[in-house]
C-alpha cells in the first residue's frame, strides 16, 4: 500500500517525482477498487433486503390466494338471538337512554351539514355497513339495536361473535344478516360484508351504498359505517368497547339494561345519542320517545 | 468538490426520508395515545391498521413500538443530514450504517409479523418500513460512494 512517508511530494529529482506520481496513481487505483468493492457489497445487501421483502409478500400471496373471496354457503344463517335479549334492549326506558347520553360515556354521531337527505319509502334512511368479524361493529350493533328499537321492531336478529383473531376477540353480538326491521318512522338497511371469518363474504354493498360509504366514511374506509339520513355518520364504536370483552351475549344483554353497569352506561349512552339524532330526522316522531329523549 | 456535492445530496435525501419516517411514526404515536380508529386506514380486511396497532406485537418490553420508531428516527436525524454526510468521521459513518441496518432489520421483522402472524397490513406502518429500507439502501450505497481516501496524502501530486 502506498504511503506518504519518506520524501515530500512535488519537488525533487525527476526520478523521485515519477515515483511519487506512480504511488499516487496506485493509491488512487486502490481507492477506486476499494470503493467498487464497497459499492458491490452495499448494492448486494440492498438487493438482499428488497428480495426478502418480495419473497415474504410472494409467499403470503401464494399461501392465501386460494382462501380469498370465499362466499358463505347458501344455507348460512346466524343462530337466532334470544328474543328476551332483543326485547330487553327495546324495553330500556328512553329516559334512561337520555340520562346516559349526558354522561359522556358515548361519542355523538358526526354531523354532515348541507348534504342531500337519505330517504327510502318516504322515511329517513339509516344505512349500516359492517361485518360480523369486525369487533367495532360488534360493539356498535348493541347500541343500534337499542336505538332503532325505539322507532320500530327487529325480527330474526342473529347472534354471532367478532373474529377470534382480531382485537377484542370473540365479542358477543347480534348479526343483521337476514334480519328484518319494520318501522313507521325510519327505514333501515344493513350490509354484513363477511361472516366472523373475514375471508368469507356474506353481502356486498350496492353501488349507491358504496358511494355513500366512500363519500361520507372516514378516509381510511373503516367499518362500521353508519349513515343516519345523510345528516350524521358514525364510524367505529362509539362507547367503551373493552367493557364487552370476555362477556357472553346473555351477560351483555343483561348488563345493557342496567345503566349502573359499565356496559349499560356505554350502550345506553351511545343509543341515546343515536335516538336524539333520529328524532330530528323524524320530526319528533314517535312523540313519546322523542319527548323523553329531549328532556 | 464533486464528492462534497454527493455527500450533500445524500444528506438531503437521508434527511427527507428521515423526516418522512418521523412524520409517519409521530402520526402512529398520536393514534396510539388517542384512539387507534383515528388512523386514516381501512379496517375492512387485509388492510387493517387497527388490528396491527392494537396487537400484542405493538408493545415490546412494555414499551409501545411506536415510541421505538419515533426514537429511531430522532436519533437517525443526527446522522442523516448534509453536515453529517460531509463529515469524514468514522464514528458518524459507522453509527449511520449501524442505525440503517438496524432499521431495515426491524422493518423486515415487522413485515413478517404483519403478513404471517397478524394477517393484516397497516398502511402507515408499511410507510415506516419502506422508509427504513430505503434509508438502508441510500446509506449503504452512499457510504460506499463517499468512502474517504485510503491514503489521502499520497494522492497529492
Amino acid at each position: 500500500m502506498a504511503t506518504s512517508s519518506g520524501k515530500g511530494p512535488g519537488r525533487g529529482r525527476p526520478g523521485t517525482q515519477q515515483a511519487s506520481h506512480a504511488r499516487a496513481a496506485k493509491a488512487m487505483m486502490e481507492r477506486r477498487q476499494q470503493q467498487r468493492r464497497q459499492l458491490v457489497l452495499a448494492g448486494g445487501a440492498s438487493i438482499v433486503v428488497i428480495a426478502v421483502v418480495v419473497v415474504l409478500v410472494a409467499v403470503k400471496l401464494s399461501s392465501s390466494g386460494t382462501s380469498h373471496a370465499k362466499t358463505a354457503p347458501a344455507n348460512y344463517s346466524p343462530v337466532p338471538a334470544p328474543a328476551s335479549i332483543v326485547s330487553g334492549l327495546a324495553d330500556i326506558p328512553t329516559s334512561s337512554l337520555a340520562a346516559a347520553a349526558k354522561t359522556g360515556a358515548g361519542r355523538a354521531p358526526k354531523e354532515l351539514p348541507g348534504q342531500p337527505p337519505l330517504v327510502s319509502g318516504g322515511m329517513p334512511q339509516v344505512l349500516y355497513i359492517g361485518a360480523e368479524y369486525c369487533p367495532f361493529c360488534a360493539a356498535e350493533r348493541w347500541a343500534m339495536v337499542t336505538a332503532l328499537s325505539k322507532f320500530g321492531t327487529f325480527t330474526a336478529l342473529g347472534q354471532t361473535t367478532s373474529s377470534s383473531t382480531d382485537v377484542h376477540p370473540d365479542t358477543a353480538t347480534f348479526s343483521f344478516y337476514q334480519s328484518a326491521y319494520t318501522s313507521r318512522y325510519v327505514s333501515f338497511e344493513a350490509v354484513e360484508e363477511t361472516t366472523s371469518d373475514p375471508s368469507v363474504r356474506l353481502q356486498t354493498p350496492t353501488a349507491e351504498q358504496e358511494r355513500l360509504f366512500k363519500t361520507y366514511g372516514n378516509a381510511g374506509g373503516s367499518i362500521p359505517f353508519i349513515d343516519l339520513g345523510n345528516r350524521w355518520t358514525i364510524v367505529g364504536a362509539t362507547y367503551d368497547q373493552a367493557s364487552l370483552d370476555g362477556k357472553t351475549l346473555q351477560q351483555i344483554g343483561t348488563a345493557a339494561t342496567d345503566s349502573g353497569t359499565r356496559i349499560g352506561q356505554g350502550i345506553q349512552a351511545a343509543a341515546g345519542l343515536i335516538v336524539a339524532d333520529l328524532c330530528k330526522l323524524t320530526n319528533g316522531q314517535p312523540g313519546d320517545v322523542c319527548s323523553a329523549i329531549a328532556t | 468538490m464533486s464528492e462534497d456535492r454527493t455527500a450533500t445530496a445524500l444528506g438531503l435525501g437521508g434527511l427527507s426520508l428521515t423526516l418522512a419516517g418521523t412524520g409517519a411514526a409521530a402520526y402512529l404515536t398520536v393514534a396510539h395515545y388517542s384512539s387507534p380508529t383515528v388512523l386514516a386506514c381501512p379496517d375492512r380486511g387485509t388492510i387493517n391498521c387497527t388490528k396491527v396497532t392494537t396487537s400484542s406485537y405493538a408493545t415490546q418490553f412494555g414499551v409501545p413500538l411506536v415510541l421505538f420508531g419515533l426514537a429511531f428516527f430522532a436519533v437517525t436525524l443526527l446522522v442523516q443530514n448534509p453536515v453529517a454526510w460531509r463529515s469524514p468521521s468514522r464514528v458518524i459513518r459507522t453509527a449511520r450504517m449501524v442505525l440503517a441496518a438496524g432499521g431495515a432489520a426491524a422493518a423486515l421483522w415487522l413485515i413478517w409479523v404483519e403478513l404471517f402472524r397478524l394477517d393484516a397490513i397497516c398502511l402507515w406502518c408499511t410507510a415506516v418500513h419502506a422508509v427504513a429500507i430505503l434509508l438502508f439502501v441510500v446509506t449503504g450505497l452512499g457510504t460506499a460512494a463517499t468512502s474517504p481516501a485510503v491514503d489521502a496524502e499520497a494522492t497529492v501530486g
